[in-house]
């Protein structure tokens, strides 16, 4: 056992930063951002190590140069990824921005599988999420009042509005406006157009359905145009292992080097946070076991941000129990861990289209259409509460088609390098209710590479949830006939809970510190200078993608803080 | 000799530091062409030139590289050694021998002693079998229920050994260097997006 080192400034002093920010995802980098440039002295600790774009980054590697022409090292994941491998970008490049499974176990009941995809590198999952940035709107801030499910949340969209303008403005998300109430416009740069096939399905929907249902270009965290000294997207395909051009957003790719470029940032990865320190009221800091040699490290902090991910920060807080809060710190509600929520997916349908043979599309877009929510905004589903948005692309099949195409020989080979008649797909994404039951624990049984208690997790989709996924494939299928669609194919069994990874509430927000764990600010109810700023957060999930709602919660907190630190409230 | 056996060996001679880089590089080359072309790690000798030659008739040389251009039988050795499971293996390693044992049914003759007229015949048939399989697949699916269990066939098309061959010839080729940067000539970095363009003819 080796003795913990609390850190010392030169001279022996403790050092005692203004902030901790644990986590580098797309929470951390934002919250280090925003500390740092309001002069905030900032340690930022990330679990697994540094990542270097210029070494790191391997988006441009070609099929022929990777050992298994992306068919992944199958062996090797299966016995150090099992679960990382279920995500579609852990393939065989962006494995290495997934965790090892064995190093960093978790449990789930027999009958409950649950699919935790986890990154751990600076950046986090910042540098292989899908990009789909979204606005929520006040049907989802609103919705417990208006349907009485679930607690409240402790703020409206106006609140929010200004801080989505913020973190827009720097991120950089293309889009196009529609007015719509339910899915607030943003501050867009230029749109990425749809292809001839998804206009004309815009186009039909449009006419079947009026304006109720609207397809749009999907609203992506890449960029159109060149945006605060990053370059435009040269649409080479596989963003979720990098972009040496910082054509996407990431932590790595931009908060963390305005954070960097501030002076005020203390970055240290490989600094597993073992638990949130506490004394007296308040968060001292927080206890590290160094990844690599394990030794164990204090640093002290006038405030904590905990930005480690939904799961990992309920986790930090459940290993943080202590005499005064043994059920977590600042668990005095009961309500941390609980309340896990992700997105249902994969329900939805697709089909053929006859013509357009003559047309195609040039660059591979990392990005497709949006079909906005319209089921339970004007009116009342008898069967189901609240809603699903759609994400779709209509494409053209390549040479993977020929296996049972027939023929075979010269002229075989020249049609397969052409491309296949289109087709377009429509896929669900569904609002998830908060239940108490569906959470995440402490299993007493089981500890990480680093001795650290793992977690317990027990999800299931629930009746809401299932009924809602089977009127999404039915209205998928029928946009796609209304569009004339042939060979209409519906699926209607979804993936299992985490794999949309978009889990989120295991700290939710609230009007009352009896059933929340956080106020309106991202704040610990029972801890004032603790902070939860990641998708823990989340009251209710809405339908759509979280990520620029976490970012716009945390920088809303952040200045927050900084408000409070500087009138000496925390 | 690999070429790290290459440099091994000039480093003891110590040569090594006298050498220009370019002629390190030209004795890394001929100690990989050194290798022998056979040195397949699953397949025999035999397997090797069927399947060699099978995935040539599928995806042949044109003005545009072909399946053996492309390396294909080695990409599926590859696979088979390093990638599939035993079961894997064993299937795609029996469909090897099975071409063989039709070319002997059919033609009388081992599949890489027929002309090439009779391959090109013998895989036509194979290739309607697949086609018929596919057909069937889509009207029922293996595990729905057909009333009369003759209407379904023995076999669904992945199981049909030229599927099989087919797949693998497939992916071994439109992965490989050549497919992608000759035949699919493939833009690495396209630069733009252009959501509808004329390709100028109907596919």
């Amino acid at each position: 056992m080796i003795a913990r080192r609390p850190e010392r400034q030169a001279g022996g002093a403790r050092k005692i930063y203004d902030a901790i920010v644990v986590g580098t995802g797309i929470t951390g980098g934002w919250a280090a951002k925003e500390l740092t440039e309001a002069g905030l002295d900032t340690l930022v600790l990330e679990a697994g190590p540094m990542i270097v774009p210029e070494r790191d980054y391997v988006e441009h590697v070609p099929p022929y140069e990777q050992p298994f022409r992306g068919l992944r090292d199958r062996r090797r994941q299966r016995g150090r990824q099992k679960v990382q491998s279920r995500c579609y970008a852990c393939d065989e490049l962006g494995e290495k921005f997934f965790v090892d499974d064995v190093e960093n176990p978790y449990t789930t009941p027999d009958d409950k599988p649950f699919d935790w995809i986890r990154g751990r590198q600076v950046g986090g999952k910042s540098i292989m999420w899908a990009r789909q940035s979204y606005r929520l709107s006040d049907l989802d801030f609103g919705a417990a009042e208006r349907d009485g499910i679930g607690i409240d949340w402790p703020l409206r969209y106006a609140d929010l509005a200004p801080w989505y303008d913020h973190v827009e403005s720097f991120a950089g998300i293309s889009g196009q406006a529609e007015g719509l109430g339910q899915l607030p416009d943003g501050r867009f740069l230029p749109a990425m157009p749809l292809n001839c096939v998804e206009e004309h399905a815009r186009g039909a929907i449009a006419e079947r359905w009026g304006g109720e249902r609207v397809l749009t270009p999907g609203r992506t965290a890449v960029l159109t145009q060149a945006h605060n000294g990053r370059a435009a997207c040269h649409y080479c395909g596989p963003c979720h292992r990098g972009c040496i051009t910082r054509s996407y957003f990431s932590s790595l790719n931009a908060t963390l080097p305005a954070a960097a470029a501030t002076g005020n940032m203390t970055l240290r990865p490989n600094s597993v946070v073992r638990q949130v320190d506490w004394a007296d009221g308040k968060a001292t800091g927080v206890t590290v076991i160094d990844r690599e040699s394990h030794y164990v490290v204090e640093f002290r902090a006038r405030v904590v941000i905990v930005a480690a991910s939904t799961l990992e920060s309920a986790r930090i807080l459940l290993n943080s129990a202590n005499a005064e809060f043994t059920e977590g710190l600042g668990n005095s509600s009961g309500a941390l861990g609980r309340y896990l929520m992700d997105h249902t997916m994969s329900v939805g349908a697709a089909g053929t289209f006859d013509g357009w043979a003559d047309r195609s599309y040039f660059g591979r877009r990392p990005n497709g259409a949006y079909i906005a929510r319209f089921r339970n905004v004007a009116d009342q589903h008898p069967d189901f509460v609240r809603g699903y948005g759609y994400q779709s692309s209509a494409y053209r099949p390549d040479w993977n088609r020929g296996t049972s195409a027939p023929g075979f020989g010269a002229e075989f080979k020249e049609r397969m390098a052409r491309p296949g008649g289109w087709r377009m797909s429509i896929g669900a994404w569904g609002e998830c209710l908060p239940y108490a039951d569906n959470r995440a624990e402490i299993d007493p049984a089981v500890v990480d590479a680093w001795g650290i208690p793992a977690l317990r997790i027990s999800m299931h989709w629930r009746e809401n949830e299932l009924v809602m996924q089977q009127d999404a494939a039915e209205q998928a299928a029928e946009m796609l006939e209304a569009a004339g669609a042939r060979n209409i194919e519906m699926r209607t069994v979804g993936t299992p809970p985490g794999l949309c990874i978009h889990e989120m509430g295991t700290a939710r927000m609230g009007r009352d510190p009896k059933t929340s764990v956080l106020n309106g600010f991202n704040q610990s109810w029972d801890v004032p200078n603790l902070f939860v700023v990641d998708g823990a957060a989340m009251t209710t999930s809405a339908c759509q993608n979280p990520s620029l709602t976490y970012m716009a919660l945390t920088a809303r907190a952040c200045d927050h803080i900084v408000g409070r630190l500087k009138r000496f409230e925390l | 000799m690999n070429r790290r056996d290459a440099i091994r060996r000039l480093a003891a001679t110590s040569a090594l530091g006298a050498l220009p880089f370019e002629t390190l590089l030209e004795i890394g080359r001929e100690a990989r062409a050194a290798t022998p072309a056979t040195s397949f790690r699953t397949l025999s000798a035999h397997q090797s030139s069927t399947l060699r030659q099978a995935a040539e008739v599928i995806l042949p040389r044109t003005e545009t590289p072909g399946a053996t251009d492309a390396k294909v039988t080695e990409f599926i050795d590859m696979l088979l050694t390093d990638w599939m499971d035993a079961e894997e293996r064993d299937a795609v390693v029996a469909a090897i021998d099975e071409v063989d044992r039709r070319a002997g049914v059919d033609q009388g003759a081992l599949f890489v002693d027929c002309a090439p007229e009779q391959q090109l015949a013998l895989m036509t048939i194979m290739d309607a079998e697949v086609t018929e399989l596919l057909g069937h697949d889509r009207a029922a699916p293996a595990d729905e229920y057909v009333e009369d269990p003759d209407d379904r066939p023995a076999a669904s098309a992945p199981e049909h050994p030229f599927y099989q061959l087919k797949r693998l010839t497939l992916l071994g080729y439109f992965t490989s260097e050549p497919g992608m940067t000759e035949t699919l000539r493939w833009n690495p970095f396209p630069g733009r997006w252009e959501p509808c363009v004329n390709i100028g003819e109907p596919s």
